[in-house]
């Protein structure tokens, strides 16, 4: 692994003005998502006609890649959170990138449960919100349940984005601050970062806090394909009413999610030159993780046939059957080759080592897995029980306009995030080089107060031995308190400065606890109020009312845990500290060490013997 | 029935068919030639000018459905002065309460935004060349009615010779025409022609019993019913009332029940409802009746009619020996010869079997009565037309009325074109209108006054259920205007008469003097009931009985001779034999132009919006023709184009295709779906009952789009049936489990959930598949109440279906027997446990407390998840927003809302007549009555198919037909808890004759 300089240098490198081509790919698959919108548009306006849909296959292409892209959308809570959860090293050079697909393919997923409603402009029914007629959603509808799915998945992931890149925005502002380069990037780099500047207090409920929301989101990604999935496994149909559905579209959400991870990141990585920071190993640990959904994919196509068959249902004989030699016979060896056969070569070292091939064979399982949703959504709808309505399905242009606009979409979106913020999280690189370096251990000591006053002198330190012997040596003479000003997290300095552990985690627990009341609450409250029967079911159906309790409970659960870090970390602050200079975001460790001026002298004297790389004096 | 405005048959608030025309026939005297009063520049109800009708409340008019010459009695219900609904009339002899999809589209006909809405005329054919687009209709320009009736008249009086032709009139509008070409002076004649006009079996019957007459039929008292290819659940002669009489005589009590044979190439829709239907090659149909008959006068020991002259293995078929054995030995049998369209000596050696077959068992004079004769007796034999048309000249004045000879005999168009002056009097701008010198337009039926005598005694009277919507006149005002205008005023028993409408009193006074009624009284009664009825004819009639001894003596009888049975016939490979059959829809073509016609299903093929020939699987693999190539159909009188559909309804050697489409210049609706049949019609000279034809296979593809993708079960048991063997050997205990709606429902091993309550109905509806003949009627009725729109055929294109029905009516196989058939009506279930129900984000799919599976329109935001998750796939949702060209948005339902795009939709038990009848027993102070609540299917269905009630009223009708050992739930395994019973459909066991 490089050193901090060369992480900087990569990752600045990246967030240089864009070229003509980056431009001129921005404008094409801006033309995209232009033609996108204007499909949506006539759609709206003249009916869901227009689009291939019809009876009795109501839902379509929009459907099936609505459940492709909230699949796509899995992989970067995954490497985030699941392994950061799991202490897996490899994750952090692509978690960033990751996390960027996975918010932007929520954003591209999220549109096209709108796109395919006939009267979009009544969505807002939807929402459970205090209208005059009194009237709520139906909290026993899986499509409500994805609703709430779906807006705690996106809420959760652009929290967890977010929370993940004010480390490395902070020193991007700085970055570019010092150079004085892109004044308007400076500018919002210094809002978004809130003010951050690596300060202890700042870092040690950062840390706790970014903990939680990895505990948080770890069920959540496992929920959120579950729910989509019982989307269908709930309705009756033959091949939708099964209890397989949840692992299998869960499995095959991560098994997507991963190949778009190395389509995306393989370009990426050659056209902003990041091969230091993203290494051929990290491909082929996505690679050796895919072998596993890979597995688990294979397993739920077998056990699906076989259940067809075992259950002795005539229908889901019928249906198995028609699925394979009737007109839709041709996806079934598209989507055993895309997702089961070609992905099982990773079991190569070659395989995986060769990036190209890695490439073409993440597409191929793209294509597969989209195919296999659409294959899903399409084949139950149009051979079901009574044969008089079976029925046929031929995508529009509307259709693969929409489609291909939201390709585009995704491509745009990562684009303009990867180029406009760090591409890499520098911070959690820096960190990982960091614990190498960093072996010592301290004693804890009682409660070191921060800097009272704005005067003082700083010591610079390249060195985070150097620094932290410093630490320890002036956290006993320092009566006005002292400042660290860190470009990591720094774990030995929380017992060094005597700070106990972050109370986030308290706020996090009655969050989620609210949540879990609110959501339950909301659901058998709505219920209440209309008393309406429905499918035969008493109004407050608790079995279902779980998955609102569920995803109240991550969604009150993060967002405590956010204001609880802001709150103790007491962001934002837009104010420069004292003595803080731009290098303690980029390669150096700065200690202020806060005193009157009539202490200056015998407070750089102290410091001087802490070797540091200079020291200077703030008034 | 009593007095006017009496609430009979329950109809509360709805004044029952009789309001107080005083008033109007004073207005009239001011006015002849209108009831309302046209503003012509918005569409707006002429309840103004009816102070009888209350704005929101159903009103209710008894009328006689003229949508073709069977003459049902009708009920058109009016609210704010429109007609939105045509019911069948409970009381009427003829169609008893039932109406047929024909009917069910009447207010379309009236709302035709195609119809003429002025007087049109052109300049003669010398100045014709001079037009301006821009004011012209198809070359005619509108004139005033002064105008154009002076125009007629100058022609009128410089005419040598003046021909009316007029679709079947009886009563005072016959009489007028024939006294006004009377007053004329002038050399012609006055022709009542319809395209189906049964000529061969009214040459039969002239041969056979002096009579050239269509006698009454009375279906119900017989027990064998034997179909020579006879349509008579659809076309022929008087369906509706055919159908229910079939509906009587197949349940006449648990034990006894009659028995139908059809024999034919075709399996029509007809044909599927007959308990044995034997397919034989096209060209043998009289040879099949033949044969039947020796056998049958053999076993009944009469003489046999040209024995001789036939090989005797031929005849003696053993299918035929045991259908002649059962004819001989039933009680009552009844023979029906001849399919409607057919023409020859063919269909008239048939039509002529099938009558000595009758008169054999002793049927003629008892169910076959020739003492009521149909009116369709009176119309002019097509060789006669023809004739007539072949001599016009330039001096002649051909008037035609409400008739479209220019489509349906194409072959005439060209002496059309020569007469001197073409009058058209009629409402639709169909082909003859567009070849006339002037257009008058004339009320549509459900605009006018009128009288009709479907059958001898059967008097059914005609009035206006609303203003006129255009500026139209009724026809027999215009023919008394054009006869005054000639200085010729028409007068009845001396006495000048203004109007129609007094010509019309004035008959009715004199049929009711007959009953020494009160005026009055008779006219208010009549109008109330729709007409007069009881006057009983006797049964025996004045017949000539053909003597025995007459047939014997002739060695063939009154049968031209033939030759043996052969089952192939040498020919060409690509020579077929045509069989030219008329829908339940569309007729001889006259009601194309209505969108309800075309978007509903056939009823076997279940295509819409066109035409197609059928083919069976051998011939089209003969000929190497696939489903959906364009096939040429050929003959010396015409050729046509059409897709094909490959199917086992037809034999080897027929090719079929339907009347009804290719118009030209009916209306925007109708014009150029598919082709006209007539171009094919001949009078075949040789065995064939429609002559024969070429094929050949064009190369084009043309795509045919069905609304049921399949006719095969799969084996899932969605159409059963069962046998009276079967159902005598049950005890109750036998009876298919069904799983209840509502707390009976309820097995704690089985639901998760308590069981489900009702407070005071819920409603449910029993089915019973072995009445219902497949006739659509429901479904067209569906459309009418609940303003289900029209898609059209784009939408339907390409595979998909988007049409919106609520009600279908699928036809399925039977699992072993490949042409038996079961129609399966299917609305919404209103299951207990409704899959749809739950799936729904916002509530826009609940149950309410009566039991009905609701659809909230405008809380629907169109995710379709209803619709996948509903098992039965009788949702529809608006994929574009649905369109009624003016004015038939004047048609909509006001009661049921108009749904817009992207809302899905459903049938709802027509909530709005449960609602409205609810009020009704609210503000009467009395519980709702058993049967009081007609859904619009229930109500339209003329063989008594479908049951409606509430299942938490004691000894309800539903309730008890729960009960039945016939019954079970459709899809009963995934315990949706249906609240629709279907009754198995019944099959003989007994041996098989098939």
């Amino acid at each position: 692994m490089a050193d901090y300089e060369q992480v900087d240098q990569e990752v600045y490198e990246a967030l240089r003005p864009p070229g003509w081509t980056y431009k001129g790919a921005v404008a094409f698959l801006g033309l995209g998502v232009l033609g996108l919108l204007g499909a949506w548009v006539y759609q709206i306006r003249t009916g869901m006609g227009v689009a291939g849909v019809s009876f009795p296959v109501g839902w379509g292409v929009y459907i099936g890649s609505f459940v492709f892209w909230i699949g796509i959308a899995h992989s970067g809570t995954l490497i985030s959170a699941i392994l950061l959860l799991v202490r897996s090293r490899w994750r952090t050079a692509i978690s960033r990138s990751a996390e960027a697909m996975t918010v932007v393919a929520i954003v591209v997923a999220g549109m096209f449960p709108l796109i395919h409603l006939g009267r979009f402009w009544v969505v807002y029914y939807i929402l459970p919100y205090p209208s005059q007629r009194q009237i709520w959603p139906n909290f026993q509808s899986p499509l409500v349940c994805d609703v709430l799915a779906i807006s705690t998945y996106f809420t959760v992931s652009v929290i967890f984005f977010y929370v993940g890149l004010v480390p490395d925005i902070a020193a991007a502002r700085d970055h570019l601050q010092h150079t004085g380069e892109q004044r308007s990037r400076q500018r919002l780099y210094h809002w978004l970062s809130l003010g951050w500047h690596g300060r202890i207090d700042q870092w040690r409920h950062y840390g706790r806090s970014y903990l939680f929301f990895a505990a948080l989101a770890t069920p959540l990604v496992v929920s959120v394909h579950s729910v989509v999935s019982w989307d269908f496994a709930t309705a009756l149909l033959p091949g939708w009413h099964s209890t397989l559905f949840a692992p299998y579209f869960v499995a095959g959400a991560i098994h997507s999610g991963l190949a778009m991870v190395l389509t995306l990141l393989i370009p990426m990585r050659k056209l902003l030159h990041l091969e230091n920071i993203i290494q051929p190993k990290h491909f082929n640990d996505v690679a050796l993780l895919m072998i596993v959904t890979t597995l688990i994919i294979g397993y739920a196509y077998a056990i699906e046939l076989f259940m067809a068959w075992y259950s002795g249902d005539l229908f889901e004989r019928q249906f198995a059957e028609w699925r394979l030699t009737g007109p839709l016979w041709g996806f079934y060896p598209l989507i055993v080759t895309g997702n089961v056969l070609l992905p099982l070569l990773f079991v190569f070292r070659r395989v995986r080592a060769n990036l190209v091939l890695l490439f073409v064979l993440s597409i191929c399982v793209n294509i597969g897995m989209w195919s296999e949703r659409l294959w899903i959504v399409i084949s139950s709808l149009s051979h079901d029980f009574l044969p008089h309505n079976w029925g046929w399905y031929v995508p529009r242009w509307v259709e693969i306009v929409i489609f291909n606009g939201s390709i585009c979409l995704l491509f745009l979106g990562f684009m303009l995030l990867a180029k406009y913020f760090p591409a890499a999280p520098i911070s959690d690189i820096k960190l990982d080089i960091e614990e190498e370096r960093t072996k010592k251990q301290y004693s804890p000591r009682p409660y070191v107060k921060p800097s009272e006053l704005p005067t003082g002198v700083v010591s610079v330190y390249r060195q985070p031995g150097e620094f932290l012997d410093a630490v320890a040596k002036m956290r006993d003479c320092a009566p006005y308190g002292l400042d660290t000003y860190t470009p990591v997290r720094m774990d030995p300095l929380v017992p060094l400065l005597g700070r106990s552990k972050s109370p986030v985690r308290v706020w996090t627990l009655l969050g989620a606890l609210a949540g879990v009341a609110g959501g339950f609450g909301l659901a058998i409250g709505t219920a209440l109020v209309q008393g309406l029967i429905v499918g035969g079911k008493h109004p407050i159906s608790i079995t279902i009312y779980c998955i609102a309790g569920f995803e109240g409970l991550i969604l009150l659960g993060s967002l405590a845990n956010l204001i609880g870090m802001l709150m103790h970390a007491r962001l934002p602050r837009w104010r420069t500290p004292p003595g803080y200079d731009w290098q303690f975001s980029q390669d150096r460790f700065g200690l202020f060490v806060a005193a009157p001026p009539d202490r200056f002298n015998v407070t750089r004297q102290i410091l001087e013997s802490t070797k540091p790389e200079r020291i200077y004096v703030v008034q | 029935m009593a007095g006017a405005g009496a609430s009979g048959a329950g109809l509360g608030f709805m004044r029952h068919m009789g309001p107080d025309r005083t008033q109007d026939a004073e207005r009239q005297a001011v006015d002849p030639s209108r009831i309302g009063q046209k503003l012509p520049d918005r569409w707006i109800s002429s309840a103004r000018e009816q102070p009888y009708l209350r704005p929101g409340l159903w009103t209710i008019f008894a009328t006689t459905c003229r949508e073709c010459p069977a003459g049902c009695g009708m009920h058109a219900r009016i609210r704010e002065g429109r007609v939105i609904k045509c019911e069948g009339n409970p009381k009427h002899p003829i169609s008893h309460g039932g109406l047929c999809p024909r009917g069910q589209s009447a207010p379309q006909g009236l709302y035709d935004p195609d119809r003429v809405r002025g007087p049109l005329g052109r300049p003669s054919a010398a100045k014709s060349k001079i037009r301006n687009p821009k004011s012209e209709i198809g070359g005619h320009r509108p004139l005033p009615w002064s105008q154009a009736l002076a125009e007629v008249t100058d022609a009128l009086k410089n005419a040598k010779r003046l021909f009316i032709v007029s679709d079947l009139q009886t009563g005072t509008l016959a009489e007028i025409m024939q006294q006004f070409h009377n007053s004329l002076g002038l050399p012609g004649a006055v022709a009542f022609y319809e395209a189906f006009d049964y000529e061969p079996l009214r040459a039969a019957h002239q041969k056979l019993f002096g009579q050239a007459a269509l006698p009454r039929y009375r279906l119900q008292e017989c027990d064998f019913l034997l179909s020579f290819g006879a349509e008579f659940l659809e076309t022929w002669i008087s369906n509706v009332e055919f159908a229910w009489q079939f509906a009587q005589m197949h349940h006449r009590g648990p034990e006894y029940r009659g028995e139908m044979v059809s024999i034919g190439p075709k399996l029509s829709m007809t044909a599927a409802n007959a308990d044995h239907f034997i397919q034989i090659p096209a060209g043998q149909e009289y040879r099949a009746a033949l044969a039947i008959l020796q056998e049958v006068t053999r076993l009944r020991g009469a003489p046999v009619p040209a024995a001789e002259s036939n090989p005797p293995s031929a005849i003696r078929h053993p299918q035929f020996q045991e259908v002649a054995r059962r004819f001989a030995s039933a009680k009552n049998a009844v023979a029906l010869g001849g399919p409607v369209a057919a023409t020859g000596p063919a269909a008239e050696n048939l039509a002529t079997a099938a009558m000595l077959l009758n008169r054999a068992v002793g049927a003629v004079g008892t169910t076959v009565d020739f003492s009521q004769t149909h009116a369709l007796s009176r119309t002019i034999p097509v060789a006669q037309l023809e004739q007539m048309l072949a001599g016009l000249t330039q001096d002649d004045v051909l008037i035609v009325h409400q008739t479209n000879p220019a489509y349906s005999l194409p072959h005439l168009r060209a002496h059309l074109e020569r007469v001197g002056s073409l009058v058209y009097i009629g409402t639709m701008m169909n082909e003859t209108a567009r070849m006339a010198r002037w257009v008058l337009p004339v009320h549509s039926p459900l605009e006018a006054w009128g009288d009709y005598e479907p059958w001898t005694g059967v008097h059914c009277l005609m009035q206006p259920t609303m203003g006129a919507l255009h500026d139209t006149r009724h026809s027999g005002d215009v023919f008394l205007s054009l006869a005054e205008q000639c200085g010729r005023p028409l007068s009845k028993a001396g006495e000048r008469v203004a109007s129609f409408h007094d010509w019309l009193r004035l008959n009715w006074r004199q049929l009711g003097a007959s009953t020494g009624t009160e005026p009055e009284t008779f006219w208010q009664q009549s109008l109330q009931r729709g007409g007069v009825f009881e006057q009983e004819i006797g049964r025996i009639g004045h017949i000539r009985p053909i003597g025995e001894t007459e047939i014997a003596a002739s060695p063939v009888g009154p049968i031209s001779p033939i030759g043996p049975i052969s089952p192939t016939e040498a020919a060409s490979p690509e020579t077929l034999h045509l069989w030219l059959w008329p829908s339940i829809k569309l007729f001889d073509g006259r009601l194309a132009n209505r969108g309800w016609m075309q978007e509903v299903a056939e009823r076997m093929s279940t295509l819409t919006w066109g035409s197609w020939v059928d083919l069976s699987p051998a011939t089209a693999q003969r000929l190497k023709i696939a489903e959906g190539d364009a096939v040429e159909v050929s003959n010396g009188s015409g050729c046509v184009t059409a897709p094909a559909r490959i199917t086992n309804e037809v034999a080897d050697n027929v090719v079929a295709l339907a009347f009804g489409q290719g118009h030209t210049g009916l209306g925007e609706t109708a014009n150029g779906r598919g082709v006209n049949g007539f171009l094919l019609r001949t009078r075949s000279e040789a065995d064939s009952l429609f002559g024969t034809v070429t094929l050949r296979k064009t190369g084009a593809r043309m795509p045919l789009t069905y609304l049921s993708a399949t006719q095969e079960q799969h084996g899932r048991g969605i159409v059963r049936w069962t046998t009276p063997e079967d159902l005598r050997s049950m005890t109750k205990n036998d009876a298919e489990e069904i799983i209840w709606p509502g707390p009976r429902g309820y097995d704690p091993r089985r639901d998760l959930y308590a069981p489900h309550e009702y407070p005071e109905h819920r409603w449910a509806m029993v089915i019973d598949l072995d009445r219902c003949i497949g006739c659509g009627a429901c479904e067209v009725a569906c459309y009418a109440e609940n303003n289900v729109p029209v898609v059209g055929p784009g939408p339907l294109g390409l595979g998909r279906t988007r049409e919106m029905t609520w009600l279908r009516v699928p036809p399925y196989r039977h699992p072993e027997e490949p042409l038996r058939v079961g129609f399966l009506p299917l609305p919404c279930q209103h299951c207990d446990a409704a899959p749809c129900e739950p799936v729904c984000p916002v509530f826009a799919a609940v149950h309410n407390e009566q039991g009905l599976n609701a659809q909230i329109y405008n809380r629907c935001i169109g995710t379709r998840y209803c619709s996948h998750n509903c098992p039965y796939k009788v949702r529809r949702f608006n994929w574009f927003d649905p369109k009624w060209r003016e004015p038939l948005h004047l048609q909509l339902n006001p009661d049921v809302m108009a749904r817009c795009r992207g809302v899905m939709e459903k049938c709802t038990f027509c909530i709005q007549r449960i609602h409205y009848y609810e009020r009704q027993a609210k503000v009467e102070g009395r519980p709702l009555r058993d049967g009081e609540i007609q859904p619009a299917c229930v109500q339209s269905c003329p063989t008594r198919t479908l049951v409606f009630g509430d299942l938490m009223q004691e000894g309800s009708e539903v309730s008890k037909l729960f009960e039945h050992p016939r019954r079970y739930q459709l899809l009963k395994e995934l315990n949706t808890k249906p609240a629709v019973i279907y009754l198995k459909r019944i099959k003989p066991q007994r041996p098989e004759i098939t």
